[in-house]
């Protein structure tokens, strides 16, 4: 299944870097643009993202700005083994990230882009749900909450397509770096000692604004 | 005057030594003293690869407790440093850490077998008694005749489909424990149609007055029903008030896949 997505991450990607790596003269790089997109951790976790970010830095090769990040993602109910448990559980995860963007377009008259962000943020972890089995007299109701400072990179590829360039479409990857069981007193202000990851790829729609 | 040129330069090189020793790992032989060797189970018909490691420039030569770690192809580093560095510190004695791999390297799938007790709705690949005939029969003499052994403190620490098989096969073989110590972490205790590790320790608390153990429980709130589950049966064995049961339960704000570390840590803090 998962090598389902990496070709259609492929095929989108590849479409959308033949498209950009088309000559013209419009404006490539954007001042103001909005992202939404699908991000995929693991098969039994999804996301949703929205982004908004502002480019005021440009040169012909590089651009450089800002961008709020808003991620959703969630994990449904999933029995891992065959039982008779009756369970209702969802897992939620908000992000709300401040990325710093540098964008390479190696092409000067094309928009295709590779870039690196780095990005700091908050983090907000529910899970909650219901778990009986008569049988063992279980009937358990629980909700834990977790907020976290994260802090880690993304890494994108992307081009504007269409004669205006003015959508485009970019493949990312972003790493968690936050680590939050070393409480090792040399390492646990920064919290790298044992990082628990969150990657995921994904496919996103950029829209142009200006 | 120092050029900019240079100062890029020299932020550079500090950037990249910082990644580079930050990427450091410990290794076992900077820890201390270990040993390999491969012992073939007659009851699971497997060849297992076990590492034996202590502390210090040469293994002990007086009666020392043992920690027998599952899933030490994961584990076995981050245990060890973790006996290094609560050694260390004084939070507990100096052990031998003896962490169980797999000699085919499929201990990935193959954990699975031995580690699960038949039952029903449990895979009919599981062989878990065979496994734990081996611990008992063939694991342990082998390594005790090799190495000396203080056997009232005899630990066993298990994640995941491990820890499960840590409590059931405490439960099991109750009236006489071949663990003294047990460190369980994010364990399937949903494993089996009615969850079959809580339908042994109702069958427990009917047959048996005492359970004579240390155990520590520990799971990420993260996990699903997990923490529910854990604290659920950490209740039911507390209120039993078996005299000689010492038990505590812990819940961190991990994942399945990193909750064994603030686990483990903490459990050999308690169990010491």
């Amino acid at each position: 299944m998962k090598k389902v997505y990496l070709f259609v991450i492929m095929l989108v990607l590849s479409t959308t870097i033949m498209q950009a790596q088309k000559a013209d003269s419009t404006k490539r790089n954007p001042t103001w643009t909005i992202e939404a997109g699908f991000n995929l951790p693991e098969l039994y976790n999804y996301g949703f993202e929205v982004n908004v970010g502002y480019y005021p830095f440009k040169r012909s090769w590089i651009r450089i700005g800002p961008s709020m990040q808003a991620m959703y993602f969630f994990t449904p109910n999933k029995d891992w083994f065959p039982t008779n448990n009756k369970t209702k559980a969802l897992i939620s995860e908000v992000y709300l990230n401040l990325i710093g963007n540098v964008e390479f377009t190696p092409s000067k008259k094309k928009s295709f882009f590779i870039g690196m962000a780095p990005y700091l943020g908050y983090e907000m972890i529910n899970n909650k749900g219901t778990v009986k089995n008569d049988a063992i007299q279980l009937d358990l109701k629980y909700n834990y909450t977790v907020h976290i400072f994260d802090f880690g990179m993304r890494y994108k590829l992307g081009g504007y397509i269409g004669k205006k360039k003015k959508n485009g479409l970019q493949v990312q990857f972003q790493s968690s770096l936050r680590g939050l069981t070393d409480k090792d007193p040399r390492t646990k202000a920064v919290n790298i000692g044992l990082p628990n990851f969150k990657t995921f790829v994904g496919v996103t729609y950029i829209y142009k604004i200006k | 005057m120092i050029h900019l040129q240079n100062v890029k330069s020299i932020m550079l090189i500090v950037c990249f030594s910082i990644f580079i020793a930050s990427c450091k790992k410990d290794k076992l032989s900077n820890l201390g003293i270990s040993k390999k060797f491969d012992i073939t189970s007659t009851h699971t018909g497997t060849t297992y690869t076990m590492t034996v490691f202590y502390p210090d420039e040469n293994f002990p030569t007086t009666p020392t407790p043992i920690i027998y770690l599952m899933d030490g192809f994961w584990y076995g580093n981050m245990v060890a440093k973790q006996i290094t560095d609560l050694t260390n510190e004084g939070s507990m004695p100096k052990c031998i850490l003896v962490s169980l791999d797999y000699k085919s390297g499929a201990g990935v799938y193959d954990r699975a077998a031995d580690l699960q007790y038949p039952g029903d709705g449990i895979d009919s690949k599981a062989k878990g008694d065979h496994f734990f005939q081996f611990l008992k029969t063939e694991l342990i003499p082998a390594v005790e005749t090799d190495y000396p052994s203080d056997t009232t403190q005899r630990t066993i620490i298990g994640h995941s489909l491990g820890g499960f098989f840590v409590l059931y096969s405490l439960l099991d073989n109750v009236s006489h424990p071949l663990f003294n110590k047990i460190i369980a972490a994010s364990c399937s205790l949903g494993l089996g149609k009615d969850n079959m590790i809580f339908q042994k320790e109702i069958q427990v608390a009917a047959s048996t007055t005492d359970i004579k153990a240390t155990i520590f429980i520990g799971s990420g709130t993260l996990v699903g029903n997990s923490p529910a589950m854990h604290q659920e049966f950490f209740n039911r064995l507390k209120n039993r008030n078996y005299p000689n049961l010492k038990i505590d339960f812990a819940l961190y704000n991990e994942t399945h896949g990193t909750d064994a570390y603030p686990t483990f840590l903490n459990g050999l803090k308690f169990i010491f």
